[in-house]
């Protein structure tokens, strides 16, 4: 009987005992609030600390909330517990981690790629003729056929610089429009041509991880950033929806739009055909042209 | 003036130095003996968010100077000749 009193007493002798050492105070303290802190590698600033492909899904979770959202983390580690199972744990970590995002992760396995960048770009030759009842291809491809373009993957390359140069030059003269069709149509050339100079909207997922890009962290700084990307690439989408629809229902902006493309890229190619003054063995790249010789042939009739 | 340290002088020091007040710890103190059972006690989430954010911060830095003192940075010693080993 005394045995199992004195069992019963330990709890309460070994807190007190506790208590009375700020070492084991402090143990304690980080066993109850942040356990991830026992079983972290000891880090050493010349390698990588935390090996993103070496863990298990929840602990690679539960490392970004402490890194990143410690109220997540705090939450996650008090139901951790009082015993809730890895599937509660994992569902929480990733409602905590999306309220914090602009495009949500879909699973913790993803987590694995840093912050999500939600690619909307447009890549011609991924448009297969299966598409047609796509709502991009039916509405995209008449607006490039007008360049000259199709999703033909043989495209001359004198054909695309050329519609990729009169691209330049209808956004420069719409850029300086104030009416918002034109600012709806300036922000769907940049999204069709990739030159908006958002990553989300410049690149699709496939053509980002081509190139070899690094992906964002999981840090404060790049989750902002990220953020920024991909709130900037919404409403730069939305405002080119927005056009598309001018188009479809604005017919002498249509007719406009269809001259101005025409009218140009007759003078640019013309430029290209005459090759550079300054170096007469050389042709023009597109990028040696400025687009600013060219405005005057665009015109856009006044809009509400 | 402060001349020198060994390694006893320094343990006998830090071992001065008092314990960093932590909101964890004071939690733990405070509500351990009226929280019915459990090893630890139960607090609103407010205070269990702002002791995690305290408690990581503070080993965050720890951990940040201890790895200053095992890697140290490079001391240039501008003024040391070595002639035998000119270039």
């Amino acid at each position: 009987m005394a045995a199992l009193a004195d069992l019963q007493a330990a709890p309460l002798l070994l807190a007190a005992m506790m208590s009375n050492d700020p070492r084991l105070q402090f143990v304690n303290a980080i066993a109850w609030l942040d356990p991830a802190r026992l079983t972290e590698r000891e880090s050493d600033p010349r390698y990588i600390d935390f090996d993103y492909d070496a863990e298990d899904n929840l602990t690679v979770g539960l490392h970004i909330c402490r890194e990143c959202f410690p109220a997540v983390y705090a939450g996650a580690v008090q139901l951790q517990w009082q015993g809730a199972d890895e599937r509660t744990i994992g569902r929480y970590l990733l409602q905590g981690i999306n309220a914090q995002l602009v495009v949500p992760v879909q699973s913790l396995d993803e987590l694995r790629y840093g912050p999500p960048v939600a690619f909307c770009g447009v890549s011609l030759p991924a448009f297969e003729p299966e598409d047609t009842d796509q709502f991009l291809y039916d509405q995209l491809l008449p607006v490039f056929a007008l360049f000259g373009l199709s999703a033909d993957e043989d495209m001359p390359d004198d054909v695309e610089q050329t519609a990729y140069v009169a691209a330049r030059v209808l956004v420069e003269s719409l850029t300086v429009r104030t009416e918002s069709v034109y600012q709806d149509l300036a922000n769907l050339l940049t999204w069709l041509f990739s030159t908006s100079g958002n990553t989300a909207v410049d690149y699709t997922a496939e053509a980002f991880w081509e190139n070899g890009y690094d992906t964002a962290e999981w840090s404060s700084n790049d989750i902002a950033l990220i953020n920024e990307i991909n709130r900037e690439a919404q409403v730069l989408v939305a405002s080119a929806l927005n056009a598309v629809q001018a188009l479809d229902e604005d017919k002498p902006l249509w007719h406009a739009f269809s001259r101005n493309v025409k009218v140009v890229l007759n003078a640019v190619r013309k430029t290209f055909k005459k090759g550079n003054p300054d170096h007469a063995r050389t042709r023009y790249t597109s990028d040696a042209i400025d687009p600013a010789a060219f405005i005057r042939f665009a015109r856009w009739p006044d809009r509400a | 003036m402060f001349t020198s340290l060994d390694s006893s002088g320094l343990v006998d020091c830090l071992s001065h130095v008092p314990p960093v007040e932590l909101l964890a710890v004071r939690l733990l103190n405070e509500r351990r003996l009226t929280s019915a059972g459990g090893w630890f006690p139960a607090v609103l989430p407010e205070s269990v968010t702002d002791a995690t954010q305290e408690l990581i911060a503070y080993t965050k830095s720890c951990a940040a100077l201890l790895n200053k003192l095992i890697y140290p940075s490079p001391v240039v010693l501008p003024t040391l000749e070595i002639p035998e080993w000119p270039l």
